[in-house]
């Protein structure tokens, strides 16, 4: 029992009216307070336990809301599960509570849902519903939702659709408590469900023998800023939850080798051929757990700066000659991070490589990942490592931040995909860090800025994720265009400054909700800047910036002399020329922008440019011509759309031309003959 | 294999005899790929010729580069990739056209006269048209079904614990379907050597001949096709990487040496399957015709050697 003041709240009597709730509601905080003493020499009610055993802290590191007690008996048959589910929440809500939402996820996974409605309206990357497919089918039914101290009230139970107000969305469900929940005070729901796991859909579901169970129990949603926030399962929504204790019965059966979020603490088996594995999260705001008879476990231990963290890398055996490459990268990305931004304090991370050809790759759970690759993957594609680094990002933006995912995506997903630019470019080169075979190479930062730009007006960053213009929209948005928002503003303001920004922003903020102008006051502050020009387009905004060499032209400034004269002058070096330089904002975002003006001599003249007006001329009178214009010319600037027309040269340089014409031409004349092979 | 052990390299020597209807493919190829590239050089020019960011395509190959590229409005894919459609159907129409010729000068000792060659193309175009015609639908079926069991084979097994199984069965399936469309291919390649060399006018006569000839020649003729694509293969792959290997990024020219050189022997290859055809049609289907007559020399007559007819040299 903490030394914190808890309350625990019994219910009284089973009263309705308004001036009785009252009464009702002094009595029992009367009578909590009077308990205090009782609480305080130990008299057992429910409560959210302190525990740190699965964290190297020796205190809790967040404001545990939850402490969900689950029993879980999975049927790997027919890949199905049977639960209980304890779920203590207290109510820190400074008001009373008689109303609680709770996600049922897996209720998405049905023909009418909202999920599926909006996947096939939009697409997904899991399926393309040309048919419904049963294999595809999931749910998430109570059987049984009792209120301790105030009965079964199964009955009670309301879906509701929030959102949309799709009758046929069961996703979130909603239970109207008989008394309310005074502020501070518990309150325990036991509930029994059944799930069914669909094929693997959104990183959840069966392939073959594999599971993974992820959104799999009933999760109540988060009181935040006055209201309770819990939102359907959208077609490219994530996640919201609360921090509090996870405790985690699994019984699977005995060749299943199994992992999950938090640390194990007890395995036992059964007679019944199946075995008990216990697990224990601490400050966590969500569980998830895989089986497979197929994993092979590599452990290692990393060194952390608040203590060993337990690397538990659980490959496919067909995959496992690439386990010390999955080992390696997330190790460097953890150095990273902890180098950068903060500590990890959990004392496990679980990297799970899912089973081939499911849906399952790639997906972020606390203090569990998945991965992704194939068992012939090359070694000079990066895509392995880019998906480690990127779900270990999340371990800190969605985990430890723990940002609202529905209403701000772009804070956990853009804020990663920045990192993950930074932390792989720093492991793998910046050029190079995405791919590096055959002479071709990739990097993060082209990679995030060419999600953005085929999408660059549709959507500004701060949207709800479920009402982005199209799949792409979000995912170019709230992915590529925050990254490269985010690398243009390191460039405004120091590299240096950006880390501390960050920094600051974890460490203040981590195990919060924090909103998105907490995120953006604490870059001010930090930078002593006042950014709002650039947030209020970038942030806030559709804006898009392009800006182009428009023009460049040079002549003698004797140009009406007879020729020999200029040739003369020409030779002597000693010709002037009059050369002018034209460069024009195209599109509707303001920024400065610097320009760099080369001529033939070698000299270079570096103007700046506010970007206020349309565009803007450049004339010089010099003793050589331009040779090149450059916007931009230490490329800071990521979220220009158009990198081609940010420079020009006078000549024609033709090399790439020519080199990607031989390419064509190749491949075309070799196609023609492969026709021609098999027709004539 | 064995039972046709001198096909593959007398059919080398004819195909090396007649090398200048190989070069004038291979030029015809080129200059209508050249000619179906067109478009886009200039659309890239457009683009790159006066862009320092072209830099990273010239000295390099960054794939983000290229897809910033590739996306945009003037590179869409249908405008650059109709005119290469178009020389493609081209060089396929040449080739029909052509292709008696050459067939003619590989069943020939002689060098064909500019006049012949002409003549032969002109006398069996509407036969080889029928040809081509057949063969598409023959081979479109085949390829088509084949290839929708080999994708139902694959889809089945992919439930299975084996991983790996529905790529091997993929695999497997893949060399199956080569097999079989090899077999179109070498039979259909048969029935034109057989047009041409005894001037049939009724094509069908040809494909059915062709079939049973080449159906009781299936091993061994199946390997020369066979062993030739395997060393197409071999040089295309051995080119390109020497090609990504040895040659410099901003190296243009020597990059298009080193690709044309690639394209020459795939199409060498192409012709050496020709050559084969036309000297086992020289060879097995009028030895086998005469066999089948033996006991009536008179009827030996039967098969007159048509103005075009092979002298098969001795190795043959």
């Amino acid at each position: 029992m903490s030394n914190r003041i808890l309350i625990y709240y019994f219910v009284l009597t089973p009263d309705d009216s308004q001036g009785q709730r009252m009464i009702f509601r002094c009595a029992s905080m009367l009578a909590a307070t009077a308990l205090l003493s009782v609480l305080a020499f130990g008299q057992n009610g429910p409560s959210i336990p302190n525990t740190t055993i699965a964290i190297n802290s020796s205190q809790p590191m967040s404001q545990r809301v939850v402490h969900y007690d689950i029993d879980a008996r999975y049927n790997a048959k027919d890949h199905s599960l049977d639960a209980t589910e304890i779920l203590t929440y207290q109510n820190l809500t400074g008001q009373p509570l008689d109303r609680f939402p709770f996600h049922l996820y897996l209720n998405a996974f049905q023909p009418n849902s909202s999920w599926v409605r909006e996947t096939k309206r939009d697409g997904t990357r899991d399926v393309n519903w040309d048919k419904w497919e049963q294999k595809y089918y999931g749910s998430e039914e109570i059987k049984r939702f009792e209120v301790v101290g105030m009965g079964d009230l199964t009955s009670k139970l309301q879906y509701i659709q929030p959102d949309d107000n799709n009758k046929d969305d069961r996703s979130v469900i909603q239970v109207q408590l008989p008394r309310a929940v005074p502020p501070n005070a518990y309150v325990q729901f036991k509930i029994s469900f059944h799930d069914q796991f669909p094929e693997t859909l959104e990183r959840t579901g069966w392939k073959r023998d594999f599971l993974l169970a992820g959104q799999w129990f009933p999760k109540v949603g988060v009181w935040w800023q006055g209201a309770w926030n819990c939102h359907q399962f959208h077609g490219s929504t994530e996640f919201f939850a609360d921090f509090g204790v996870y405790d985690v019965k699994l019984t699977i059966p005995q060749n299943e080798v199994v992992g999950a979020s938090g640390v194990q603490t007890s395995s036992v088996n059964n007679p019944d051929g199946t075995k008990t594995v216990t697990y224990h999260g601490d400050d966590i705001h969500d569980f998830a757990w895989t089986v497979s008879p197929h994993y092979r476990v590599l452990e290692d231990t990393y060194q952390g700066t608040m203590g060993p963290v337990a690397m538990h890398v659980m490959m496919q055996s067909l995959h496992w000659d690439q386990a010390e490459r999955h080992c390696r990268i997330l190790k460097e990305t953890l150095t990273r991070f902890e180098q950068w931004y903060g500590p990890y304090p959990y004392k496990t991370i679980t990297l799970v490589d899912p089973e081939e050809g499911s849906a399952a790759e790639g997906m972020e759970y606390p203090t569990f990942i998945t991965g992704g690759t194939t068992w012939w993957m090359p070694k000079g594609v990066y895509l392995p490592e880019l998906v480690i680094e990127h779900e270990f990002g999340h371990q800190y933006w969605y985990g430890m931040v723990a940002t609202n995912e529905f209403e701000d995506a772009w804070m956990d997903e853009g804020i990663n995909s920045y990192t993950e630019v930074k932390v792989m470019d720093s492991i793998l080169g910046p050029n190079t860090s995405i791919m590096n075979m055959w002479g071709i190479t990739g990097g993060e930062g082209g990679y995030q800025r060419f999600q953005y730009k085929g999408v660059a007006d549709l959507d500004p960053m701060v949207r709800r994720g479920w009402e982005y213009a199209t799949y792409n929209s979000y995912g170019g948005i709230t992915y590529g265009k925050t990254a490269v928002v985010l690398l243009t503003l390191e460039n405004i303001i120091g590299q240096d400054t950006m880390r501390r920004a960050m920094q600051t922003y974890f460490m203040k903020y981590r195990f919060t909700h924090p909103t998105k102008e907490d995120f953006l006051k604490t870059i001010e502050e930090v930078s002593g800047q006042n950014l709002r020009w650039y947030f209020d387009q970038a942030v806030y905004g559709t804006q898009v910036l392009d800006y182009e060499v428009m023009k460049i032209q040079a002549y003698p400034v004797d140009w009406y002399k007879p020729k020999k004269d200029r040739q003369a002058a020409e030779k002597d070096g000693n010709a002037v020329y009059r050369s002018s330089v034209l460069i024009h904002r195209k599109e509707d975002f303001i920024s400065p922008v610097d320009v760099e003006v080369r001529f033939e001599n070698g000299e270079k003249v570096r103007e700046h440019w506010d970007g206020r007006d349309r565009w803007i001329r450049y004339e010089y009178e010099k003793k050589s011509k331009i040779a090149a214009v450059e916007l931009d010319p230490e490329h800071k600037i990521h979220i220009d759309r158009d990198n081609f027309n940010n420079s020009k040269t006078p000549g024609r340089h033709s090399r790439a031309t020519w080199k990607l014409t031989n390419y064509f031409t190749f491949a075309t004349q070799w196609l023609t003959q492969l026709f021609a092979w098999w027709l004539v | 294999m064995n039972e046709n052990p001198g096909i593959l390299w007398p059919a080398f020597h004819i195909m090396a005899r007649n090398k200048r209807y190989l070069v004038w493919f291979y030029i015809l190829n080129l200059v209508l790929s050249v000619l179906g590239a067109w478009a886009l050089r200039g659309a890239l020019s457009g683009v790159l010729d006066n862009s320092l960011y072209s830099q990273k395509l010239a000295h390099g190959f960054d794939v983000f580069v290229f897809l910033d590229l590739i996306s945009r409005p003037e590179l869409a894919g249908h405008a650059v990739a109709r005119p290469h459609i178009y020389f493609t159907w081209m060089f396929i129409f040449f080739s029909v056209l052509f292709m008696p010729g050459v067939l003619d000068a590989y069943s020939s000792e002689r060098r064909l006269s500019r006049e012949d060659f002409w003549a032969t193309c002109g006398r069996n175009l509407w036969r080889f048209i029928r040809l081509f015609v057949i063969n598409l639908i023959i081979a479109g079926v085949v390829f088509a079904v084949s290839s929708g069991i080999n994708g139902a084979i694959g889809k089945a097994a992919d439930d299975s614990p084996n991983v790996k199984l529905p790529f091997y069965l993929q695999l497997i399936g893949g060399v199956i379907i080569f097999l079989i469309m090899t077999w179109i291919r070498a039979w259909f390649d048969v029935a034109q050597a057989h047009v041409v060399v005894h001037d049939e006018s009724k094509v069908r006569n040809s494909i059915r001949l062709a079939a049973r000839f080449v159906g009781r020649s299936t091993i061994s003729l199946l390997a020369c096709y066979v062993l030739i694509a395997v060393f197409a293969a071999v040089v295309f792959l051995a080119g390109l990487w020497v090609w990504v290997v040895l040659v410099p990024p901003a190296a243009v020219v020597r990059a298009f040496l080193v690709g044309q050189i690639i394209l020459f022997l795939w199409l060498a290859a192409r012709f050496w399957q020709r050559a084969c055809a036309v000297a086992f049609c020289a060879t097995r289907m009028s030895e086998a015709r005469r066999d089948e007559i033996a006991p009536a020399p008179i009827v030996s007559q039967a098969i007159p050697p048509s103005p075009a007819a092979p002298e098969v040299g001795p190795a043959l």
